[in-house]
């Protein structure tokens, strides 16, 4: 029995790790998708700015972690709204269509990651995991603590989100205007000032989930756009439009990834990812938990 | 009166001819004697992925090309850099070296820094005829067996490093070894070598695993390797995995000797992204003595003309690739043949490099077009988060 644990729970934290991460860019996306009905390409790009943010408070100005993660989250947070402010905006008004602001946030994400990559050179930066190297051990078993904290956020985050939405007024307007933008306006709802909100909750979403994720690994400017695309396939994979489903298709294709590195390659895994999107897609194009959450009201 | 008013006017007319007529003359003189520069192009990667290399590498060379014009030259020629970023990408790198060569007619290249765009590289080179040296790519495709090469290194390949490694291995005694890399060339080209040759050094390959480049967690890779009991781990990978491999193997509570072929160009980087602890007693091949003093001096121009310092062979290596460069347009006898410069590379014989060890010096033959052989090599490891080197049996 000991054996099995040993063997597989691994594979259940480094899939659940990495599927949180996922799904945390996935309800990034979401959150815009849902207010102005727009994919937003510099999702990554806002997780990367918030790593950026964050290193260099802790290694120039030298400041500790507590206040780095915040000041990190804050500068994705105002990254996104920046995107919405000088590209969804004046786009907007001018009547573009919403390819063109698709394009246009794929502009400023390439141009943050340029920005940064000019200032480190491209190089690494690193943040130290925030517990040190030593792992915890459940009666002998070693467990990853950051992959921990990833999972620990993710329940935290979600739930934070579920309450903001169904529970405050704020939550609620933004909820009517991705459900009815034409109605939400005729009600009062300011709609441009919903979706830069939408923005900056996926800016904070984004930050935290960057930050969390760069001491697994180092991050550097061009680190964004993979994180991106998992993030936009657990979208697909999950239920377009529908957050929980999102986040619920990022934990799916981390643990399809694990298991498959577990029992077979990790040179598989990458395939594995866009063979399972295209058999979704074929097979249930809507996503696997589309309807996860849904009100009732909303399932017809 | 009108005579003299004709006079003034006449002579006014004959020193303002004159004055013009110098001024001409001059800028014709000037022009001509104006030495025309040898166009060399710089293609590199200054965005993308391995942007990091690229940023240190360039200052090197153009550092060493202003040493050389300032001091004349070659043949009185001074050497114009023509410089293209390549992010990385081998179509871009073939898209740059064709405007080097069209548009900025150049005889001859610089290329770094992957071994993806390196092959495209090379393919080209072949294919247009345009002698390139590059100072970054491991991979031995890069390798040119039979005839004349157009493609030149002056870092070590992935089997110089590997068959090193395996000798350092065989030295310390043990037999089992386990092997991790990336599944781009950097790793499976090492692999490869590893499983045709491991053999003859007496050594036993017991496992290997693979990973995908950024990966963010490789606990199931380590593990997997852990089971099947290597008392020696070879890995090759990019800096960022290699760190996370270094991680999870701290996870998994596993330390076994750990080493690299990937240079100290690599290894430096995975140093300075990776918690000193997890690196303790880690050792990589590398192509450079730290106690030559060529190499202090190198490390401190960089750090001088660029503000920062990157104390690992990357300055190095590249100060080579230039100088190198330098001698075959020399050798060649006619800078402005590309042909002529190729073979200049050849006629390279005992030339000092600042890589290997005291007194190293470099050559290029037909079956190797590249500078680095096992016996240039030294090992360093990893003692308290700093290099020190390996002293090894002779």
């Amino acid at each position: 029995m000991f054996k099995f644990l040993a063997d597989f729970l691994p594979i259940i934290i480094v899939g659940l790790s990495l599927g949180s991460l996922f799904g945390l860019v996935g309800l990034a996306f979401t959150v815009i998708i849902n207010a102005s009905q727009l994919v937003n390409f510099a999702q990554g790009d806002f997780a990367m700015f918030g790593v950026a943010v964050c290193w260099f408070a802790l290694t120039v100005l030298n400041v500790p972690l507590w206040l780095a993660f915040p000041l990190g989250v804050i500068g994705a947070a105002l990254f996104g709204l920046l995107t919405e402010k000088a590209i969804i905006t004046p786009l907007q008004r001018r009547g573009a269509r919403p390819f063109t602001m698709i394009l246009g946030t794929m502009a400023i994400g390439i141009i943050a990651a340029g920005a940064v990559g000019a200032y480190t050179k491209f190089w690494w930066m690193k943040i130290n995991p925030f517990l040190g190297s030593e792992p915890w051990k459940l009666k002998k078993l070693p467990i990853d603590h950051q992959g921990v904290m990833i999972i620990f956020a993710t329940v935290v985050l979600v739930i934070g989100y579920w309450v903001f939405l169904n529970k405050t007024r704020l939550g609620l307007a933004l909820r009517a205007t991705g459900f009815n933008r034409d109605v939400s306006i005729l009600l009062g709802i300011q709609t441009a000032k919903m979706v830069g909100l939408s923005f900056l909750i996926s800016g904070v979403i984004s930050g935290i989930a960057g930050i969390l994720c760069a001491p697994l690994s180092a991050f550097n400017a061009v680190q964004g756009l993979p994180l991106a695309i998992n993030g936009f396939i657990a979208v697909i994979l999950g239920g377009w439009g529908n957050p929980y489903a999102a986040l619920l298709g990022g934990i799916t294709l981390g643990l399809v990834r694990a298991l498959l590195t577990g029992y077979l390659s990790s040179a598989y895994a990458e395939m594995a990812t866009f063979f399972v999107l295209i058999i979704v897609l074929t097979l249930r194009p809507q996503g696997l938990f589309s309807r996860f959450m849904i009100p009732e009201s909303k399932k017809n | 009166m009108k005579s003299m008013l004709s006079m003034r006017r006449i002579s006014w007319l004959i020193t303002g001819g004159f004055i013009l007529t110098s001024f001409f003359v001059h800028g014709s003189n000037a022009a001509a004697a104006e030495p025309k520069p040898i166009n060399i192009g710089f293609s590199c990667d200054f965005s993308g992925v391995t942007a990091w290399e690229g940023n240190v590498e360039f200052p090197i060379f153009e550092m060493a090309v202003k040493e050389l014009n300032a001091a004349g030259g070659i043949n009185g020629r001074p050497i114009k850099l023509h410089v293209l970023d390549n992010g990385g990408d081998p179509s871009k790198t073939v898209g740059t070296l064709k405007v080097i060569k069209d548009a900025n007619n150049c005889v001859a290249s610089y290329y770094g820094i992957n071994s993806a765009s390196g092959i495209a590289a090379k393919a080209w080179a072949d294919t247009n005829n345009i002698p390139i040296i590059s100072c970054g790519p491991l991979s031995d495709k890069l390798i040119q067996r039979k005839g004349k090469a157009w493609f030149f290194r002056s870092n070590l390949s992935t089997s110089v490093g590997a068959e090193v490694i395996l000798g350092r291995i065989k030295e310390l005694g043990y037999k089992r070894v386990g092997f991790m890399g990336s599944t781009q060339a950097m790793g499976t080209d090492c692999l490869s070598y590893l499983q045709e040759n491991i053999s003859k050094f007496g050594l036993e390959l017991v496992g290997s695993v693979l990973c995908e480049p950024n990966s963010k967690d490789l606990t199931i890779q380590a593990k997997r390797l852990r089971d099947t009991n290597p008392e020696a781990v070879i890995y090759s990978n990019y800096a960022a995995d290699s760190s996370v491999w270094a991680r999870n193997m701290k996870t998994l509570g596993w330390q076994p000797y750990v080493t690299t072929g990937v240079g100290l160009g690599l290894f430096s980087a995975i140093r300075d992204i990776t918690p000193p602890d997890l690196l303790e007693g880690w050792e990589s091949v590398a192509q450079i003595d730290f106690t030559r003093p060529e190499i202090k001096m190198i490390w401190d121009k960089y750090a001088a003309y660029t503000g920062r310092r990157s104390d690992d062979e990357k300055p190095p290596r590249t100060w080579d690739g230039a100088h190198l460069l330098f001698e075959a347009i020399r050798l060649g006898g006619n800078p402005d043949d590309p042909t002529a410069i190729r073979d200049g590379f050849y006629k390279i014989k005992n030339f000092p490099i600042v890589s290997g060890p005291p007194g190293a010096k470099g050559s290029f033959e037909i079956g190797r077009n590249y500078l680095i052989t096992p016996k240039e090599c030294t090992m360093v490891v990893i003692k308290s988060g700093k290099f020190a080197m390996v002293q090894r049996k002779k």
